[in-house]
């Protein structure tokens, strides 16, 4: 009598403990789900894209064919960075001041966004003033941010009759997911 | 207590811990569902305001160049909402604005050309009938922002055509119903 009833409260036991046990495995299993790293936007990548187009066909307020647009601006800090912009201002700078007003402006409409843009040519480097040329604007932590969007644009221009290629890269991150 | 009282007792409790487990994977599974088909709601969404979003920035009706819209264009297109319909589809706005240094909203109106507005909205009409259903409290929006260019007219005319400056922008797509 005494071993039975033992023996029936000994298997209620292993029967709670069997259901215990699969209830946590199932938690477990449904925050693992929960977890899952999300997709990247298609929206987040189609912004940075576009903003990089943006930035690069804005106008830079000087008429000349070599400096009429960022992207001519850029091409022209590179290829020829001694050339000045309405015969007072180098290339460079007139890029460069152009790309940090217009992150400044794109930067007011999402706050929360942080933004890198780097520039680089391919297959020919002119060093002007004794080093090369150097495009770098904006929140540099966002390229190293893990959950980052990227936008890649290639500016082409002749020079001396020879096409040469410039590489220009947007980072974008949010800045509350970013590691200072 | 007898024997039997007892096994009774210790079935009822195992019953009834069961049926709570039960009821707690039901209720996780239940709300695992309705999460699931609030994002495939979602998704929907989004992909109809991100395809609306891509025509617009590429339509022949509004832009020179993909992602490029024409502010001439962009005047006319104000007092074109039923054709617009007909190629983006209804309940939509949008509003295209010029970053300047002004900082100012002044918005374009219709037929009056002028390079001193910065603000164009869109099937504004449609704007109106989304503050009603606002009121009403039956309104579940998306919106879509994107940057863009905007091609101004300088005023002079160079052999290519009219001198135009391209002014950095952004468009807000909104999606209602």
């Amino acid at each position: 009598m005494v071993n039975g009833v033992k023996r029936s409260s000994g298997q209620a036991n292993i029967v709670m403990m069997v259901l215990v046990l699969f209830l946590v495995f199932g938690m477990f299993i449904f925050l693992l789900m929960m977890l899952q790293k999300p997709p990247e936007s298609p929206l987040d990548n189609m912004y940075a894209h576009n903003m990089l187009l943006s930035i690069m066909r804005s106008d830079t307020g000087y008429p000349e064919e070599k400096c009429k647009t960022v992207a001519d601006a850029v091409a022209c800090a590179f290829f020829e960075p001694y050339y000045k912009c309405g015969d007072s201002v180098e290339c460079a700078r007139v890029a460069d001041n152009r790309i940090a007003d217009l992150l400044g402006k794109y930067s007011g409409y999402k706050q929360n966004n942080i933004y890198y843009i780097e520039a680089s040519p391919e297959g020919r480097v002119v060093s002007w003033m004794g080093s090369a040329v150097e495009i770098k604007r904006g929140d540099q932590s966002a390229k190293t941010s893990t959950q980052k969007s990227t936008a890649e644009q290639k500016i082409q221009k002749l020079f001396q009759g020879e096409p040469y290629t410039v590489k220009v890269k947007l980072y974008m991150a949010d800045a509350r997911k970013t590691a200072k | 207590m007898t024997k039997g009282q007892t096994e009774m007792f210790e079935y009822v409790i195992a019953t009834f811990f069961i049926v709570l487990i039960i009821i707690f994977v039901m209720f996780m599974l239940a709300s695992y569902q309705n999460d699931q088909l609030k994002l495939e709601a979602d998704k929907f969404k989004d992909q109809r305001t991100e395809q609306l979003l891509k025509r617009v920035l590429s339509s022949p009706l509004l832009a020179k160049e993909d992602s490029v819209l024409d502010d001439g264009k962009l005047i006319a297109a104000l007092s074109l909402c039923d054709d617009m319909k007909d190629f983006f589809g209804e309940k939509w706005y949008a509003v295209i604005a010029v970053l300047d240094s002004s900082g100012k909203t002044v918005r374009c109106k219709e037929d009056e050309y002028s390079t001193d507005c910065n603000t164009w909205v869109l099937c504004e009409e449609n704007l109106e009938a989304k503050i009603k259903l606002e009121e009403s409290k039956k309104l579940e929006e998306t919106a879509y922002t994107v940057p863009l260019n905007v091609a101004r007219k300088l005023g002079w005319v160079m052999r290519r055509g009219t001198a135009t400056r391209a002014e950095p922008a952004i468009i807000e797509v909104w999606v209602y119903g």
